[in-house]
């Protein structure tokens, strides 16, 4: 079930209802948003809840032995056993094949080729999410940072709360727990700001990043030996628009129906790209998982003690996390040996003022576009094409349509709005009356949806 | 994994940013009186997607009753004028496409 649809529409309007009709009783509340939840998740297979419920428990158990064992030892034992098999799951669902055709084809250069028993498995939704929840839940509860375990119910419902569970954003068990445990408050519900990020998200998802996707970005992706330098280029904007616009909107609606419901989710996109720096990009994007992989592995592997080897490590592991591929494990790298080359440039600098802090989010910009090349390309081969394609000068556009130019440039130049621009288009709504703001929401979803393309296209993020 | 190792300690250096932060707060009635009217608003000038989603419903018995009761819906808010805006809004972006 996918957000910018009429599916998810109803489902939305009877779980608010019945979720609201139970403010009273908490836990019938939590019961009942659980079930919902298992719901719109079974709405893509249903034979992925049985797991969905098992690493929902099964961390759960392993929660109340870290917290009721009182041998320090003990404790570190079970929290390297839950994590194991915590990654060992994500590996088997994920990875499995992956490792085993990579074996296979470097057997095969070996002269000693096998027939290696690969798995026919199907990839369940929402697994990388739900998998560093699990994670984030016995971790939290390792170092103290969440004081108590969740009941069984809580766990539940935290693992599954059915706006964060395909895509995230990631909330960790210390930031969403205590929201959990305490009833929600009926009349404190910031349902404008809620509406507007739901707007927001729906345009950017149906609008711009459908339309860069079917005009720009997959014909060129597809053959990009038939275009030139001028087509790549664009495309890579294209694509860099494109996958900010797809995924910050599922994260946008995420926050925003959460709101609905009472819970506060994080921020996870601080418009990217007018990064100065890819430090600086890495605070901006995804922060919840940047957040979570320098909480929980970058620091946990030493972090600045080690520094090189230490970003190196963390940045592959989060290539590799967003898919069974090596242009991930490429862009991980990338990405990781760039941080490297700009924490030792940056020592002993003073901070970037004027042009140079112009020329300096110019430069991310184009590192952060070529290395979209790698995480869009369907293998290396065809990346390396797509880079060997910028020496075709001479080829004359076949892309560059006025709508394109204008999203491309609506996509980036939004980057560049103030930052307090949704605080102050909530303020100019909230001076409406209420019946002109329910009619202009009404209004705005319809339009939304004819503006777009026919059908809706999965979020990119929902792969990982 | 040396963090096993180590003493338990808080691990996250920055707190989580608050999206709803300064938020203007409204009470439950209100939030529900504005989704009934933007549904309503939703059904009235959104007829077409409702029909366009009830003709791609799996073939079932139930289906039909949907699809037939989306096609009389559309056909009344046409009588009426009421998918010329959207429709309106749809060509012209179309337009500026091509």
């Amino acid at each position: 079930m996918l957000f910018p649809t009429l599916n998810f529409g109803l489902f939305f309007l009877v779980v608010f209802s019945v979720a609201w009709a139970l403010v009273g009783h908490h836990r019938l509340r939590l019961a009942f948003l659980t079930a919902a939840s298992y719901l719109f998740y079974g709405f893509w297979d249903w034979r992925f809840c049985a797991l969905l419920a098992a690493s929902s428990l099964g961390n759960h158990l392993f929660g109340r032995l870290i917290f009721d064992s009182p041998d320090p030892q003990r404790r570190k034992t079970i929290l390297t056993v839950a994590i194991v098999l915590n990654l060992g799951c994500l590996a088997v669902f994920k990875y499995f094949n992956f490792f085993l055709e990579s074996l296979n084809e470097l057997l095969i250069l070996l002269g000693v080729g096998r027939d290696l028993p690969f798995l026919s498995v199907l990839l369940p939704v929402g697994i990388s999410f739900f998998t560093f929840h699990g994670i984030s839940y016995l971790v939290d509860l390792y170092r103290g940072t969440l004081d108590r375990p969740a009941s069984a119910l809580q766990m539940l419902l935290y693992i599954s709360f059915f706006p964060q569970l395909v895509a995230g954003p990631i909330v960790r068990a210390a930031h969403f727990l205590p929201q959990l445990r305490r009833p929600v408050d009926p009349a404190e519900i910031p349902a404008i700001r809620a509406f507007l990020l739901i707007l927001g998200g729906l345009f950017k998802k149906v609008v711009v990043a459908n339309i860069l996707a079917t005009e720009l970005v997959d014909p060129v992706f597809r053959d990009p030996q038939a275009f030139g330098a001028i087509d790549l280029m664009l495309a890579a904007y294209g694509y860099a628009v494109q996958i900010y616009c797809d995924f910050s909107a599922y994260t946008d609606i995420a926050i925003g129906v959460a709101a609905l419901f009472g819970y506060r989710f994080p921020q996870n996109f601080n418009q990217p790209y007018r990064a100065v720096g890819l430090r600086d990009f890495w605070r901006r994007w995804h922060i919840s998982l940047s957040s979570w992989l320098r909480d929980y592995l970058y620091i946990s592997l030493g972090g600045q003690d080690r520094r090189t080897r230490n970003l190196m490590i963390t940045m592959l592991l989060g290539g590799l996390w967003h898919g069974a591929a090596w242009t991930f494990v490429a862009w991980g790298l990338l990405h990781g040996a760039m941080l490297v080359v700009e924490h030792r440039a940056a020592q002993g600098r003073q901070p970037l003022a004027g042009w140079q802090r112009g020329a300096a989010v110019l430069v991310t910009f184009h590192l952060v576009c070529l290395t979209w090349i790698l995480f869009r390309a369907p293998d290396l081969g065809l990346a390396l094409d797509y880079l060997a394609g910028f020496a075709r000068l001479s080829q004359a556009s076949q892309v560059a349509q006025p709508m394109v130019l204008a999203l491309l440039a609506g996509g980036i130049g939004a980057h560049f709005l103030p930052a307090g621009r949704l605080d102050w288009l909530e303020r100019q709504v909230a001076t409406l009356p209420r019946t002109a703001q329910a009619a202009a929401l009404g209004a705005a979803i319809v339009l939304i949806d004819r503006l777009g393309p026919d059908g809706v296209a999965p979020f990119i993020y929902f792969r990982f | 994994m040396s963090y096993l190792s180590q003493p338990p300690r808080p691990l996250t250096r920055r707190p989580p940013v608050e999206s709803m932060t300064g938020a203007v707060r409204m009470p439950l009635h209100s939030v529900i009186r504005m989704v009934a009217l933007a549904s309503a608003v939703t059904l009235v000038l959104g007829s077409q997607a409702i029909l366009d989603w009830a003709l791609a419903l799996p073939v079932h018995p139930a289906s039909d009753l949907a699809v037939n009761a989306a096609d009389q819906w559309h056909a009344w808010m046409g009588q009426v004028g009421l998918t010329r805006p959207a429709e309106a809004a749809r060509s012209g972006f179309r337009q500026l496409q091509n």
